[in-house]
């Protein structure tokens, strides 16, 4: 069986912490039970921002639809998409409005791909109506994909930063 | 509460004692020199909680040197020009006029200049610079982290006697001062209290009747009923303004149809 944990929607900006209650490993154990139970290959959870998807990644379960589908020409990999940023979070936009990836247009990024960051490290600024908003990472880890490029607009709840918390 | 730093303008400290006196602030931090005193008031943010009772904090510079416009641009201070930044509680993702604080800054900056140099009438080029004469008086740059999403700075600097000497500027964008407009000299910083009083208050205003502030920023719009050009994502277009909509944002006639642009999304505004 595979378990996906997979939080990518994520909004790791203010008011959008991980809550303790959806990664209650218990609560996730019943429910990956539950899913043995009634043979439930996928299950989404969502609590406010927060998402997990639990997958039972069945190989060519022995219990295959009688009519067999030609399996498609250009196999896939098995993993989904999601497989790849298993046990990543992004930073999402607390707002509407235009993402700077740097404090003026000759500085450094505030971040860059394969940087640590943690809590308090500013990754962008994000302004609304003329309104410069810093956003604090406010989790820890290492950038491994920014999502979005400078002066780009953005949208509420977009993700900009992935980030691998184990890393 | 007020911190000095160096030797001050005496006008200035009489009238920073003053604001603190009528309790249109609760804290002055003021400076003989500041690289910008809107960073001043950021790194304070950032090193520890304000609280309520210091807000709002002044924050006052006699001489600003490396004053802060957007992203990165500079805000060149003549020798006699009033620059300050104010630290208010305001939410800038929470509050639901949010989006017309920065008109809202504008109309307060303008509402004060015309109360004390009447009869003058000033203008706003959206989002908030203040013109005068149809030359920039006043800009105004807000700042706010969402590591303190309950506090903001604005900061404002304004030319009062001389406006600063620039190589180049952008078309419509001269600097202008008060003195060259109205011929009245006046110390810099007797324009401080007024502007943060009405800074106060205006904020107060739009909590309670944003479209006050609305209609108070469309009277006063440069920008309306023009034909502009912009730069909006690294292309130079034009178009006919409309006007300001509710949410503050503008209304651009184009030849592809009515645009709504956010303030970072267009750049470069300038009348044609």
């Amino acid at each position: 069986m595979n378990v996906n944990l997979s939080d990518g929607e994520s909004n790791m900006s203010k008011g959008g912490k991980p809550s303790q209650n959806v990664f209650d490993i218990e609560r996730l154990r019943t429910i990956i039970e539950l899913m043995e139970e009634h043979e439930l290959s996928e299950v989404d959870l969502q609590q406010g921002d927060e998402k997990i998807k639990l997958n039972r990644g069945a190989p060519a379960a022995s219990y295959a639809a009688p009519t067999p589908a030609a399996p498609p020409a250009t196999a896939t990999p098995a993993a989904p998409p999601e497989d790849m940023h298993a046990g990543t979070i992004t930073i999402n936009a607390p707002m509407v409005g235009t993402f700077y990836s740097k404090a003026t247009p000759e500085s450094e990024p505030f971040v860059k791909v394969g940087q640590r960051v943690n809590q308090d490290t500013i990754v962008c600024i994000v302004e609304a109506m003329k309104v410069f908003n810093e956003i604090p990472a406010e989790c820890s880890g290492t950038v491994v994909e920014i999502l979005v490029n400078d002066q780009q607009p953005v949208d509420f709840g977009k993700p900009m930063f992935r980030i691998d918390p184990n890393a | 509460m007020i911190q000095t730093t160096g030797s001050l303008d005496p006008t200035g400290l009489l009238v920073a004692e003053h604001i603190l006196e009528q309790r249109l602030c609760g804290s002055v931090s003021y400076c003989e020199e500041s690289a910008s005193t809107n960073s001043d008031a950021l790194g304070d943010l950032r090193k520890q909680a304000i609280s309520n009772d210091q807000l709002p904090r002044l924050y006052l510079a006699d001489r600003q040197t490396s004053g802060r416009g957007r992203q990165g641009n500079s805000w060149l201070s003549g020798a006699d020009s009033l620059t300050f930044s104010l630290t208010i509680d305001f939410d800038s993702v929470r509050e639901p006029s949010a989006k017309l604080l920065s008109l809202a800054a504008g109309v307060a900056t303008a509402r004060a200049i015309e109360f004390e140099f009447a009869p003058v009438k000033t203008m706003l080029k959206w989002p908030n610079d203040v013109y005068l004469s149809g030359g920039k008086l006043a800009g105004i740059l807000i700042e706010t982290s969402q590591a303190f999403s309950d506090r903001l700075v604005i900061g404002i600097g304004m030319n009062v006697n001389d406006s600063p000497t620039l190589d180049s500027y952008e078309v419509g964008a001269k600097p202008n001062s008060l003195y060259a407009v109205t011929g009245r000299r006046s110390t810099r910083y007797s324009l401080l209290e007024p502007i943060v009083a009405s800074l106060v208050k205006t904020v107060d205003q739009l909590r309670q009747s944003p479209s006050i502030i609305l209609g108070e920023f469309r009277q006063r719009c440069f920008l309306t009923g023009k034909q502009i050009r912009f730069n909006q994502l690294g292309q130079d277009c034009q178009g006919y303004c409309r006007g300001i909509a509710d949410d503050g944002e503008l209304m651009i006639q184009t030849s592809q149809g009515l645009r709504l642009c956010d303030s970072g999304a267009i750049r470069m505004v300038r009348v044609q």
